[in-house]
């Protein structure tokens, strides 16, 4: 049993690890030489954005960086950013937490179908989402749509792991809070949600962190952020001063969200002591409430699911011959899948090869090194694609031009971007392959090498195999760095839906979507499965 | 220029942000110097809907979200010469009168110093600029003119020579203070 939720898509920080895990490991044992050595290059690999990023920006000429920094443009899309990123924040909370309580701890009907559908948002890219507000009510932008279509795309980010939580929580403790008087409400809020806070905050700092990296959902509402304002300035005056002054200051702003989640995080302790009480927690009779409850949770998934789904099915259905007509555009969509598969298996690839030292290094040690290796792949990834991709621009055209505008390169920024979904999936792996059972192949008179293909390897294969499905779901629906790295001539679905809805032609997007929607299925399925083990 | 009056605020959009609306603020640089232009990107500032490029900002006035915009021509003619559904309540007011707005954008063709095939690059140039490839622009569904090559437009354009464009010459275009200008104003 875990005491701390897992956090969805795998972009949260390190986290102490909950009793049972930290069983296993014995500090040193198992790591050969070269696996530290490809794990501190992976690191090394992976800060390189930040190092570039930070390089520039100090030796820019203070004057001129001071003038694009004071001035009125950058407080806005300052005001904005964090605007967006405290009211989305705080209705995703709110959202996740309510609809995790409601399927969790009450008498709703339907419970297995609630879980589904609470999921299945994620599996609709937020800019499709946008697309399909926009094109529905044409007209829908600024602030009000901005909060809306992102916290209606991200809201299953709390809601997943604090409904992993609530179905974890001890009901023992809100047993004795019962017996000691208090009611149910003070209950909830005295004892429960408190419990549920590593869970909501791990959820929040995950929303946080992708509202800001969205560049398609905002541009479409008209809403800018410092994210859509560099690609903007990349489309007139490509890496250019302001461009990557901007991505300092997003830079920054992430690394506070980070720090700020960490302290908020604190040192309390979630876990218990022992086995605890193994009987389901205590449901809530909804009574009179349940029908509000079905109604205020059917309309969160018509506004989530239905209303992309539904609009998509309307542009393919709706316009038969702006389908026909577009003949070149319905079958650039072939090429542009299998460009997009193509691309998405060697992210994958490569992911799982970088990720498998750093994986390795942080089961098998608990020392300040590993923790190190592995925040430095998280602070990496946290940043915006935008961000990432511009810092391999700079840094390419600069020093291996070679390397500009190749897949070689787009494929490095998907490994920066994504790394930690594999690292999360490798190492829950790994963890329960223990280390003895190398030292015992190793006592048997294999070598490491042979330790590794014969014991390890196959003991990681199904974490690997989640890791791929991950990377793969994330460089099939990755629209900024894509934009900045693809090379001239290479379209995914992502850059292939973004040319046409960009231009608010949306029966010619609808196909690119439906297809990335297929695509990012066995994600949501995946996300599904993985608490239900835990919780078993 | 009237654009930046009050009489206008909220009631005009562009894709201000775009790389395509730098030409138009380049026309106002050329034609009315620095001062003006200034206060006149003020004005688009504080009265234009911004949208994310032509197309964007044609469909908004098309939903009646905004009652004009500043595009370019050849958009709304594509349009046209589809379905028209993104342009079907929309008609296009050409400047006219030697106006900024009236600017004739032209797209050129450069060859780099550094190009290892700069001699094949010549040839292209010189091809698309020639007949040929004049007529197979005008033959397109661009919607642009040809000025090359003695080449007609396509039949459903307005014709070139009653466009009235202010006199500029594309040369003395100033890009980088046209970037400067929009960046003080906080368009970009």
């Amino acid at each position: 049993m875990r005491a701390t939720a897992q956090a969805p898509a795998g972009r949260e920080t390190h986290r102490p690890a909950a009793p049972g895990h930290g069983l296993g490991p014995v500090a040193g044992a198992g790591v050969p030489r070269w696996v530290v050595v490809a794990a501190l290059g992976v690191a090394a690999l992976t800060l390189l954005p930040v190092v570039v990023v930070t390089a520039r920006a100090v030796t820019t000429d203070p004057g001129a960086a001071a003038d694009i920094l004071l001035r009125p443009r950058l407080a806005e899309l300052l005001g904005n950013t964090l605007t967006l990123v405290v009211l989305s924040g705080t209705a995703c909370l709110g959202l996740g937490i309510a609809a995790g309580w409601l399927v969790e701890r009450t008498t709703l009907p339907l419970r297995g179908l609630w879980r589904l559908l609470l999921v299945a948002p994620l599996a609709v890219p937020a800019f499709v989402n946008a697309y399909a507000w926009v094109s529905l009510r044409p007209g829908t932008d600024g602030l009000v749509a901005a909060v809306g279509v992102t916290t209606l795309s991200y809201f299953p980010f709390v809601y997943l792991p604090v409904a992993a939580a609530l179905r974890g929580l001890d009901p023992a403790l809100e047993d004795s809070a019962r017996a000691l008087g208090l009611g149910p409400v003070a209950v909830f809020g005295r004892v429960v949600l408190p419990q549920l806070r590593p869970a909501a905050l791990g959820g929040l700092l995950l929303v946080s962190l992708h509202l800001l990296a969205e560049f398609g959902a905002l541009e479409l509402v008209r809403f800018p952020t410092f994210t859509v304002a560099i690609l903007q300035q990349y489309d007139t005056s490509f890496a250019g001063a302001t461009a990557e002054l901007l991505a300092l200051v997003l830079l920054v702003v992430t690394a506070g969200i980070l720090l700020t989640e960490h302290l908020a995080r604190g040192r309390a302790r979630y876990a218990r002591l022992g086995p605890g009480s193994r009987r389901r927690a205590g449901v809530v009779p909804l009574g009179r409430w349940t029908v509000p409850a079905l109604a205020g949770l059917g309309a969160l998934v018509v506004a989530a699911l239905g209303v992309p789904l539904g609009s998509l099915a309307r542009w393919l259905g709706a316009a038969p011959d702006a389908f026909s007509e577009t003949a070149s555009d319905a079958g650039a969509l072939v090429p542009a899948t299998l460009t997009t598969l193509g691309l998405a298996a060697a992210a994958a690839a490569v992911t799982l090869v970088a990720a498998f030292p750093v994986a390795w290094l942080v089961t098998r040690r608990q020392d300040r090194l590993a923790a190190a290796v592995e925040r430095a792949t998280y602070l990496a990834s946290s940043l915006p694609g935008v961000v990432v991709a511009l810092a391999l621009v700079t840094l390419t055209v600069r020093a291996v031009p070679v390397l500009y505008q190749s897949t070689t390169l787009l494929v490095v920024a998907y490994t920066v971007l994504f790394l930690p979904r594999a690292v999360v999936s490798l190492r829950a792996a790994l963890a329960q392959a223990p280390p003895e059972l190398v030292d015992a192949a190793r006592a048997l008179g294999v070598g490491y090498g042979g330790a590794l293909r014969r014991v390890l390897v196959p003991l990681a294969l199904p974490g690997a195999l989640a890791g791929t499905a991950l990377v793969v779901v994330a460089t099939a629906t990755e629209l900024t760095a894509t934009l900045l790295l693809a090379p001239t001539g290479t379209r995914t679905l992502a850059t292939g839906f973004w040319a046409a809805s960009d231009s608010l032609d949306y029966a010619a997007a609808a196909p690119y979507a439906v297809v990335m929607v297929l695509l990012s299925v066995p994600l949501t399925w995946l996300l599904l499965r993985r608490p239900t083990e835990e919780a078993g | 220029m009237d654009l930046a009056e009050p009489a206008w605020k909220g009631r005009w959009g562009a894709g201000a942000a775009g790389a395509d609306f730098q030409a138009i603020v380049g026309a106002v640089l050329a034609t009315q110097g620095e001062e003006r232009t200034t206060a006149w990107l003020a004005g688009l500032k504080d009265n234009a809907r911004i949208y994310a490029n032509n197309i964007a900002t044609m469909k908004a006035v098309n939903a009646g979200e905004v009652p004009a915009g500043v595009i370019y021509h050849y958009y709304w003619y594509r349009d046209r010469a589809k379905t028209g559904e993104g342009s079907a309540n929309t008609r296009l007011h050409f400047f006219r009168g030697s106006d900024p707005g009236a600017f004739v954008s032209v797209s050129g063709a450069g060859v780099l110093a550094a190009s290892e095939h700069a001699a094949d690059a010549q040839r292209f140039v010189a091809f698309v600029t020639g007949p040929t490839g004049q007529r197979v622009l005008a033959e397109s569904d661009t919607m642009e003119y040809p000025v090359g090559g003695g080449v007609a437009a396509a039949p459903a354009l307005t014709p070139l020579d009653e466009l009235e464009p202010p006199s500029i010459d594309p040369a003395e275009l100033n890009g980088p203070t046209v970037v400067r200008l929009m960046t003080d104003a906080g368009v970009l």
